[in-house]
């Protein structure tokens, strides 16, 4: 603990960024990779917003940045998929509940009781509190203070593997009229998709009125010229956009599976989940007839090196003690680090500290709770101040003049994620579509009605093939026929509609098709298509890809 | 043939062994015109792709870094890919030649892998507007040129997202 009166030494930003990309399948009751969201807003987004509303019921300051992605924005005020959610919830409950009864004087009763006093507490804040509006929850406490939401491209493509001037331009345009549409006012920060970066991008976001982004450390490191103070304090480019650099010291600690804090043997075991080990008739409302798989609902903690069936019963009061314990070694650490770096550089340092918000709640468990006891123990550190970008500009305005590097947050810190033997297939038809959706969109002057729907689905159906996760799922060697199916669909879609815009004639436009894909993938209900006219006015030369006509 | 380049017979399809994977619909085998692509991958690699409505033909790229040939690579067939070995923060061209005829120039400039030698110093702020103006230095110590210098590798395997089936 810090001595009483101790003088702030240096600054810190939680930043969590919040995204899945866009999956919805009203053709199938179950679909697996639906289950991604379901699980993510009962074990991050609902305890997030709770940790927030509890936060606020005591009267403790908090300052946190979060990015909500726009695919995931739409999905949280989807009908459909929250209808979905509700009745997963209830059905998580009543699986909870037989095992809470099943459990009970055995070493699993803690466990049990705790999985269903939480699904039971995530229903209520969902369903009675938010009244099953998170982003209504959200933008409360943006409003209220507090909480600083930034957006992300419009579907988290890769930018500097875009083809065009005109495509990049409207994954942020479009990203910002949806942050608009969802909290009611500009957003001021963007998290670009995979913290990738090429120059002259930041004209670009300057267009949309954003004011700063996040990069990798070496985005800002390797600017030229070279920044003063490392990633310690933002940078500003030319173009006017802060560009806030990771600290790396802050993600170790969190992410590293030597180091990092998840990994405590008395933390809830990822991999132990009762999909596998619970009756089957207690399944059926999450497998029906299909294989097992994860459900969310699990009771052993991590114990050690040892196999699935070797693991020991989840003691949730243990565990939430050493997130306190964990949380407060946290900030003693910064404590520590802007003492060394401010004695280095002899001004205030700023630690940026991102992290994927499923993270938290989601992968660990306890994330939630860390979170919450960083908040609740900052006063005792008062060395390290807690700040939101937003916050840090408007103090300290003046930044150093450099160009950020190009970069990723991705391995290796550049493209090769998103551009290898795997996945580089994917560009020629990504690309075709970019320049053919230029062409639609600068030649439809005066659409009729029908023309100006599938205008409107065509962009819709490129936006959702660039999404930078279906490249990353297949370097990742994961569900990947399901990103290639993904990545094929739509640009099959595109296609589709491309050559029916193109060919103009009365009924080329199959209206009924249309209307399927129009219902199957209804994001972004306030596009217009004419953000991918051709730029007569020129625009940033920005580099990473270059493309050209050959006989 | 040069090892890190090859034809392109599936023109983007993906052959499965297991018939009951969906893989979703194939894709166009070809666009009408022909078009040349380079994508920078890091400071180190670029990606070239190619495809011609001609056929048959030889094709050669040429790596030209100031004026200067690096690199050759040949090819034959109407349309294919090739990864191509660059240096760190490089600007340059690939030329792509078909049957002896130069039909495209695709400029590149790679990033850079170590943080710049120019410490000029310029600060700025942003106005009402959103327009940069000057501004005066806010004083500081610089941190010494090795302190920039990321540990093993920028960026990282632990900071991609965590879900979407990972």
């Amino acid at each position: 603990m810090a001595p009483s009166g101790a003088a702030q030494v240096g600054s810190m930003a939680l930043v969590l960024h919040a995204h899945l990309p866009y999956v919805r399948h009203p053709e199938h009751p179950l679909f697996l990779e639906e289950d991604w969201l379901y699980e993510a807003i009962t074990e991050t987004y609902v305890p997030l917003l709770a940790m927030m509303d509890a936060l606020r019921r005591d009267g403790v300051p908090f300052q946190l940045t979060m990015s909500l992605t726009p695919p995931l924005c739409e999905m949280l005020a989807d009908p459909l998929l929250l209808g979905r959610y509700a009745a997963r919830l209830d059905a998580l409950i009543v699986l909870a509940a037989e095992l809470a009864a099943s459990h009970h004087g055995t070493w699993y009763e803690a466990a049990a009781d705790d999985a269903l006093a939480t699904f039971e507490k995530v229903r209520h804040t969902f369903r009675d509190v938010h009244g099953s509006d998170l982003i209504a929850g959200f933008r409360h406490h943006q409003d209220s203070g507090g909480l600083n939401i930034v957006t992300c491209g419009a579907t988290h493509g890769l930018l500097p593997l875009m083809a065009t001037l005109e495509g990049r331009r409207a994954q942020l345009a479009v990203a910002q009229q949806n942050y608009r549409k969802h909290f009611g006012r500009s957003a001021e920060g963007i998290w670009l998709g995979e913290c990738a970066y090429q120059r002259g991008l930041d004209v670009l976001i300057a267009e949309q009125q954003i004011r700063y982004v996040f990069l990798e450390t070496h985005g800002v490191t390797f600017g030229a010229p070279r920044p003063k103070f490392g990633h310690y304090r933002p940078i500003l480019s030319d173009a006017g956009v802060y560009a806030f650099g990771r600290d790396p010291a802050c993600s170790r600690q969190v992410w590293s599976s030597e180091q990092g804090y998840p990994g405590d043997p008395l933390y809830r075991e990822f991999y132990r989940d009762v999909g596998w080990d619970a009756p089957r008739e207690l399944l059926t409302p999450f497998i029906g007839d299909g294989p097992r798989k994860n459900v969310g609902l699990k009771l052993a903690r991590i114990t050690g090196k040892v196999a699935l069936n070797e693991k020991d019963p989840y003691v949730p009061v243990w565990a939430s003690e050493r997130a306190r314990q964990h949380a407060r070694h946290f900030l003693g650490e910064r404590v520590k680090q802007v003492k060394e770096v401010r004695a280095q550089i002899d001004i205030e340092p700023l630690l940026i500290a991102p992290y994927d918000a499923e993270l938290f709640g989601h992968w660990w468990y306890e994330g939630p709770q860390f979170i919450e006891a960083l908040f609740r123990q900052a006063h005792e550190f008062p060395e390290v101040r807690l700040t939101s970008p937003s916050e840090w500009i408007v103090e300290h305005p003046e930044a150093q003049l450099v160009s950020p590097a190009p970069s990723s947050w991705g391995d290796k810190g550049y493209w090769d994620v998103w551009l290898n033997a795997d996945n580089a297939w994917i560009y020629r038809h990504m690309h075709r579509a970019e320049e053919r959706m230029i062409e639609l969109a600068t030649a439809h002057a005066a659409p009729n009605e029908l023309e100006d729907r599938a205008l409107t689905q065509a962009g819709r159906e490129l936006l959702l093939a660039q999404s930078s996760d279906w490249a990353f799922i297949i370097s990742m060697k994961t569900t990947v026929p399901y990103a290639v199916k993904r990545t094929r669909v739509h640009l099959a879609n595109f296609d589709k509609l491309y050559h029916e815009l193109v060919d103009g004639s009365a009924g080329a436009i199959d209206e009924a098709h249309l209307a399927e894909l129009e219902t199957r993938s209804p994001i972004f209900s306030e596009l217009d298509w004419r953000v991918w006219r051709h730029a007569t006015s020129g625009g940033p030369s920005i580099g990473g890809v270059s493309s050209r006509s050959i006989p | 043939m040069s090892s890190d380049a090859h034809l392109r017979r599936d023109h983007g399809t993906l052959p499965s062994s297991d018939p009951y994977i969906d893989w979703g619909p194939d894709l166009p085998g070809k666009y009408d015109g022909g078009r040349a692509r380079l994508l920078v991958a890091n400071p180190r690699a670029l990606f070239v792709a190619w495809e011609s409505g001609l056929q048959p033909e030889r094709w050669r790229l040429e790596l030209v870094v100031a004026g200067v040939t690096l690199r050759v690579i040949e090819l034959a067939g109407d349309a294919g890919d090739a990864w191509v070995q660059v240096s760190p923060h490089t600007r340059g061209d690939v030329r792509l030649v078909r049957d002896g005829a130069l039909v495209a120039t695709l400029p590149f400039e790679t990033p850079p892998d170590a943080p710049s030698e120019d410490g000029a110093e310029r600060w700025g702020r942003v106005d009402e507007g959103g327009h940069v103006q000057a501004a005066a230095s806010v004083g500081g110590t610089a941190l010494a040129s090795e302190e920039l210098e990321p540990g093993p590798g920028p960026g990282g395997a632990t900071s991609s997202s965590s879900q979407r089936g990972a």
